[in-house]
């Protein structure tokens, strides 16, 4: 047998056995140290979203408690959010930042409300004042609703600005709106129970049905800064007066079981984008001047802070269900089970909590 | 092994090595980073669960402490001043006597002051202390329009600290019902 001599420049073809187990070990190590950093990162960053979500939770326990008990009515069916919204908490919505604009009033910033799209006949963006709860007071702010807001005479897909007044929830408060009405020709009627064409409208929501109070006609095109005013004093009745740029434009009452306090908030509806300066609500005036970060006493953390997989729905992260305890026939107990959930890497995330409340309101 | 082949080797084990090394020197500092805003995200939960504590046992928020002297801390978006009932030994509540804690800012830090009914008894220890040191706002809210009549409080705080450079910030949110409320 002959035997092939090695000549000189010609290397060994393959690697040897130790060779490949030391690579595959090399390799190993690199791949699993940068799996861990990963990992890491998105542990504390779902760890974070639950905390989050346990406080909403909590956060709607108590305000359930604190709620009248002949208000605790039943809600089922959880699986449509509708039918089991958040009580007595009211939550932001909508992208708000502080941003450097040229026109603003008071220079050199406004608060932005960033362009919504895909909103219909709904409530696009909410931002609440500082304070928890308002009872007689006066709100005014400067309001520009930019050139890229959707125009439409159709009130379902039309712009429009305004403020929630004395506001429990989504479901129970006073709202009141500003359309466009412009020398172009476009003015949406946001009044449509009411001769002729309104784009100043105030209603009362209660139960999640709304009962209009008043409505007026002003003019209000986009580009413009306007200075809106609503003064809401007494508990019955309430009495409203609206203002635009200081002309008196809609006054108007509540006498049938109205608000006698609550939350306040600048609200936006369908495709809008909008700035807002010189914010006044009795106690200060803010101008946002200071920092391009949103000011503490502005911020809140709610349920459309989590993410989630239908963003032209708000508060639709949390359901609660109520229903009698023990026997669907007691009457002076009730279980409530509170479930927050957001969407983690395409993955609904959950959490749950359960808590009896009394007609003594000695929670459970 | 020839010199090239030995040089060649050296070589690649000279570019592995300061891979492997480069990779521990980013986990080592990707490790401190987040260890960094683990700790902004724990001293947010470790105020709140001081916080809510003294919150759920309070009776009702003052307007402010001391009634008189310096310095005054008043009840508001900046500070709180809480009304508690006195705590005895064998944990029982005196039937009327009242303690004091105020929360409020100090800088970056979160500090409770306690004032105790020494006279009533109570197991409750006169003092400040600091909570947390990387505070950057904290906001109290009242569910009604006047702070003395307040049966719940939510708190809005915000802690940060600088990691690799650049703020850290951490917003968390807790809200309390008084459960001693008359």
């Amino acid at each position: 047998m002959e035997r092939k001599s090695r000549q000189p420049g010609q290397s060994k073809a393959g690697f040897t056995l130790v060779e490949s187990i030391l690579s595959l070990f090399v390799v190993s190590i690199m791949v699993a140290l940068l799996v861990g950093l990963a990992s890491t990162r998105d542990v504390n960053r779902r760890a974070a979203q639950r905390s989050q979500a346990a406080a909403l939770a909590d956060e709607e326990i108590n305000a359930l408690r604190r709620l009248d008990f002949t208000l605790l009515t039943d809600q089922t069916n959880c699986v449509t959010p509708s039918n089991c919204p958040f009580k007595n908490v009211l939550y932001n919505a909508g992208r708000w930042a502080v941003v450097a604009d040229g026109t603003a009033p008071s220079q050199p910033n406004a608060l932005e409300l960033a362009l919504a799209s895909g909103f219909t006949n709904t409530q696009s963006g909410q931002l609440q004042f500082p304070a928890g709860t308002y009872g007689d007071a006066t709100f005014t702010v400067q309001v520009k609703v930019a050139t890229d807001s959707v125009s439409n005479s159709n009130p379902s897909l039309g712009w429009a600005v305004g403020m929630t007044l004395r506001s429990r929830d989504a479901a129970n408060g006073y709202r009141l709106r500003f359309a466009e009405n412009d020398a172009a020709g476009v003015l949406t009627d946001l009044d449509t129970v009411a001769a002729g064409v309104q784009n100043v409208y105030l209603e009362k929501i209660a139960g999640g049905s709304a009962t209009p109070l008043g409505s007026t006609n002003v003019t209000l095109a986009k580009g413009t800064w306007y200075t809106l005013e609503a003064a809401i004093t007494g508990t019955s009745p309430v009495s409203f007066t609206i203002k635009v740029d200081g002309t008196t434009v809609l006054t108007s009452s509540d006498s049938s079981s109205p608000y006698a306090s609550g939350s306040t908030a600048l609200i936006g509806w369908n495709d809008v984008h909008a700035l807002v300066d010189d914010v006044q609500d009795g106690s200060g005036t803010w101008n946002f001047d200071g920092s391009t970060e949103l000011p503490l006493a502005w911020v809140r953390l709610g349920l459309n802070d989590l993410p989630d997989s239908t963003p032209t729905t708000l508060n639709d992260n949390g359901t609660v269900e109520i229903v009698p305890y023990p026997q669907p026939s007691s009457v002076d107990l009730k279980k409530v089970t509170v479930t927050v959930g957001w969407v983690q890497k395409n993955t609904t995330q959950t959490y749950t909590t359960t808590s009896l409340i009394g007609k003594s309101e000695l929670g459970l | 092994m020839t010199l090239a082949e030995m040089l060649v080797g050296v070589f690649v084990m000279g570019i592995a090595g300061w891979i492997v090394y480069d990779v521990y020197v980013s986990a080592g500092r990707f490790s401190g980073s987040e260890q960094d805003r683990i700790e902004v995200d724990v001293s947010a939960n470790r105020v709140l669960t001081v916080m809510d504590q003294y919150l759920r046992q309070a009776k009702s928020v003052l307007a402010q402490y001391p009634t008189s002297g310096a310095p005054t801390y008043t009840s508001g978006d900046s500070a709180v001043v809480l009304a508690l009932p006195t705590t005895l030994a064998g944990n029982t509540l005196h039937a009327s006597a009242t303690d004091i804690a105020v929360f409020y800012r100090n800088g970056t830090a979160l500090v409770l002051l306690i004032d105790a009914d020494e006279g009533a008894s109570s197991t409750r220890t006169d003092g400040t202390r600091e909570i947390t040191a990387n505070v950057k706002d904290a906001f109290f809210r009242y569910n009604t329009v006047a702070v003395t009549s307040a049966t719940a409080a939510t708190v809005l705080l915000r802690t940060q600290r600088t990691v690799l450079g650049a703020p850290y910030t951490q917003t968390a949110l807790l809200n309390v019902t008084f459960r001693n409320h008359p």
